[in-house]
Parts: structure tokens; sequence; C-alpha cells
């Protein structure tokens, strides 16, 4: 499943009776962290027949809030001045090969409101470096006996 | 979600000419609110603490409540 279909699956769901605006964010974000890059609007969700946003539709009744929720979480995980208007934040969660960065874009305006999140490997630290830079890694286990 | 003051001082960042940030506190009443809090999406947003009047969602009530609320002005 591509994370634009993993997405469009989450909005199909709605509402989620006992469900809140965090608990969309976090979805939003899992499905990033595990699936992949992601943007909305989306040209499926929240579109009615004639092609154009269909303004009563939960996705975008709940956008511009779960904007500000994912604005308020990322500025809280990164020590950073909470802005409900826009924000560009890198969080960095484990993904199934290792630890991945999420790069999030955001607008939240009555001009415009869209979001990018965008995956790419975090850096990783594979040995550590000594003086002259050479790795120092771990020894082998030994054989037993 | 952010707090009211969050929200006015980023807002009036915007809009730099319009006289600094305020909040506008209104009293409303707790069934105009439940509107909102008994609506199956809306109720998403109330349950995070962001109640959000929409039309046919509790705005028109609010509309017709509106001369007789009390209101305070909060300078920041």
């Amino acid at each position: 499943m591509t994370p634009a279909e993993s997405i469009r699956e989450l909005f199909a769901r709605l509402p989620a009776p006992g469900r809140d605006v965090v608990w969309l964010a976090d979805e939003v974000i899992s499905v990033a962290q595990h699936s992949g890059s992601i943007t909305l609007p989306d040209p499926i969700i929240g579109t009615g027949p004639e092609g154009t946003p269909d303004l009563t539709s939960p996705f975008w009744r709940l956008f511009r809030p779960l904007l500000a929720r994912i604005a308020r979480l990322s500025a809280d995980e990164t020590g950073t001045e909470f802005d409900p208007y826009h924000g560009r934040y890198v969080l960095t969660r484990s993904g199934r090969e290792g630890p991945v960065h999420l790069e999030i874009l955001l607008t939240n305006t009555a001009a415009g409101s869209s979001l990018r999140i965008t995956r790419v490997p975090a850096p990783t630290h594979p040995a550590l470096l000594i003086g002259n830079g050479s790795a120092v890694h771990p020894a082998p286990p030994q054989a037993a006996g | 979600m952010g707090t009211a003051r969050d929200y006015a001082r980023h807002k009036a960042a915007g809009f730099p000419a319009e006289g600094g940030p305020v909040i506008l506190e209104v009293e409303v009443p707790i069934e105009i609110v439940d509107i909102v809090r008994n609506d199956p999406i809306s109720g998403m947003t109330a349950a995070s603490g962001d109640v959000r009047f929409e039309p046919g969602v509790g705005l028109d009530e609010l509309r017709q409540a509106w001369p007789g609320l009390t209101k305070r002005v909060i300078p920041l």
C-alpha cells in the first residue's frame, strides 16, 4: 500500500468514535514514518464529484485542526516555538530499516493550507572515529571454550 | 492544540497594521457548545480542546445568540 493509499484509507474511516485530532495527527505521522512521504491535500481525499474540494467532507473539516496539532506536536518535540500558521520541522523516528527523519513543512492559513512530510534516512553513526580517522569497531565475539 | 494566546500573537504578526493581538473571550451557552461536541466530526476537534462553530454545526445558533452574549477583550 502506498503512503497516499494509507492516508486515503485513514480519512475514509472518519469519523472515528472516541478519537480526537491528537489521535489523527499521530496516525498521519505514523503513515509517513512507516510508509513514506505524504502530501496533503490529496487529489482524491475530500474531493467532490466535480473534482472540486468538498468543504463539508471530514477531511476539510479536520484539516486545519490537524495542521495545528502537527505544529504543536512538532514544536514540543523539537523545543521550538509553536506557530499554528506556519512551520518547518524535522522529527526523528524509528523506521523499519533504521532511524528516519520526517521533514515537515506546513501552512495553515485561511489563504491556503497544506502539509508535506518527507521521509529521509537519518544520518547514522556506524563507528566511533578516533584521532587519526580510523574507526573503532567492537571486537568480534570469541569462540567459547 | 496550543493556547488562545499563541493563536492571537501569531495571527497579529500577519496583520501588523491592525493594532496588535487581543483575545476576544465569549461566554457561549453550553447547549450551543454541545451541538459541536455531539457532532461526529466537530466532536473530534472539540475533544482536543478546539471548539469550532461551523455552518450547520452551531454557527447559526451562535450568531443568533451573539448580541446577548457576555464578551471581554483581553489585550496581550
